[in-house]
């Protein structure tokens, strides 16, 4: 008890400089909703989301071998293989990707091969598009399961950012560069963003071009 | 004379009261004339059992030809309906399923007086894509569809009477709009009726009406969404 009140002091002490510290605060140095965003402010940045989906998003576009690690920063990574087709929807920026990628770990015994893990990506589809409306990117995917999520989106120079979950407890980031012949995939998972999945999306070929824009189909 | 009626209405649990005009048309003994309708309105609650919700969501399953129409509401531009062709072809995804529509569909262009772009009046569908799933938080349909124009239309839905229905702001459109849509697939699946309303300051400003067709057998089950 002697040894744990000096603690309960200091902890006291520090509550209560915080506490005057709170009161004596000026009610104008507390920030205030943000002024709203006036109609010039709203199609500036509308242009500006317009702008970078249209620069993005066609670099999705082609057909890809995925190869990459499900958990390489825990104990046992698995390999994770697969396809990605992603296509174009008419003219516009609009993209549709599906990836059929699987992992897990064959064990043998006893001459039966049994598959551990399941993967999530085989299939599952991403549709993005631009909302004029609220000025944003959408993406809607459809998982293994058939279940649909809306996951917010975000464009950061060449990286476009999916996250399921109110807090970003799933964000898909995808790297892609302008001219490249790959694109970088990364699942990260909670507040502490630990990599789930890291995966290499290459085009079959070096010299091959992404598709004509002309047709989903 | 008072005549009670009870309906069905979607989204109201208040009584309402109707007062029809007098009809012009003499009384007969086969004819009485009412001087007020009394309406019940009963509201009917969203389907939320995920087995109806995917059951309905396989019958969005195939490949269909659209018909119909498309009316375009604006000052100066002629009202006549416009007719629709084009087609879908929708797979199941994944195990619930999901379902993922590619479609194509096309009415003859309509502009303003002065050549302007009014709502409705060119066809955005050539080509769009549209993804519908379970939501499994909501129990309800989630969709998105994406334009030629990469523009994103999406929300949530809820089963109401077999169809699925949807209210939500206008895309693209100035002023205070909402698109209603309604999607009833007939419980054979051999027709999906579309109906699209657009409204403005509660006045249409245009609508689409659209017979899906399918063509070929109706999907059984669902189907593995498959490697690309």
């Amino acid at each position: 008890m002697k040894r744990a009140l000096p603690g309960l002091i200091a902890l006291l002490s520090v509550t209560t400089l915080l506490l005057s510290v709170t009161a004596d605060a000026d009610p104008r140095d507390i920030a205030g909703p943000p002024e709203p965003a006036t109609p010039e402010m709203i199609e500036a940045r509308r242009l500006q989301q317009a702008a970078d989906i249209a620069t993005l998003l066609p670099r999705l576009v082609g057909k890809f071998d995925v190869e990459g690690v499900f958990g390489p920063e825990s104990p046992r990574p698995m390999t994770a293989t697969g396809k990605a087709d992603c296509v174009a929807i008419g003219a516009g920026p609009g993209v549709q990707c599906v990836f059929h990628v699987v992992w897990g770990m064959e064990l043998q015994g006893q001459g039966v091969n049994v598959r551990m893990g399941s993967s999530f990506l085989a299939p599952a589809a991403y549709l993005f598009g631009f909302d004029p409306n609220e000025v944003v990117v959408r993406t809607m995917q459809l998982d293994t399961s058939g279940v649909a999520e809306d996951m917010p989106t975000t464009i950061n120079g060449d990286t476009l950012s999916w996250c399921k979950g109110d807090m970003g407890d799933f964000c898909y980031k995808a790297y892609a560069p302008p001219e490249a012949d790959s694109i970088q995939v990364t699942l990260y998972v909670g507040v502490s963003k630990v990599q789930m999945l890291n995966l290499r999306m290459q085009r079959p070929t070096k010299s091959a071009p992404p598709p004509p824009r002309t047709s989903a189909d | 004379m008072i005549r009670r009626i009870g309906i069905n209405a979607i989204g109201s649990g208040l009584i309402m009261l109707a007062l029809l005009p007098a009809p012009a048309l003499p009384a007969s003994p086969s004819t009485q004339q009412l001087d007020e309708v009394l309406v019940n309105g009963r509201r009917v609650k969203p389907n939320r059992d995920p087995q109806q919700i995917v059951n309905w969501l396989k019958l969005l399953v195939g490949q269909f030809r659209y018909t119909g129409f498309v009316e375009v509401k604006a000052e100066g531009v002629p009202s006549a309906p416009r007719q629709v062709r084009g087609k879908a072809d929708c797979i199941a995804f994944g195990l619930a399923p999901g379902v993922i529509c590619r479609i194509d569909v096309n009415w003859p262009e309509v502009h303003g007086p002065n050549g302007e772009e009014v709502p409705g009046g060119i066809s955005s569908l050539t080509p769009a894509m549209v993804q519908y799933g379970l939501d499994a938080d909501r129990l309800a349909i989630r969709y998105m569809q994406v334009d030629n124009k990469g523009m994103a239309d999406r929300g949530h839905a809820y089963l109401v009477s077999d169809s699925l229905v949807t209210t939500a702001p206008c895309m693209g459109i100035e002023g205070n709009c909402q698109r209603i849509s309604r999607i009833t697939p007939q419980v054979d699946g051999r027709i999906v009726e579309m109906q699209v309303d657009f409204v403005r300051d509660s006045e249409p400003i245009a609508s689409y009406r659209f017979v899906l067709r399918r063509v070929g057998a109706v999907a059984e089950g669902a189907i593995s969404g498959g490697e690309p």
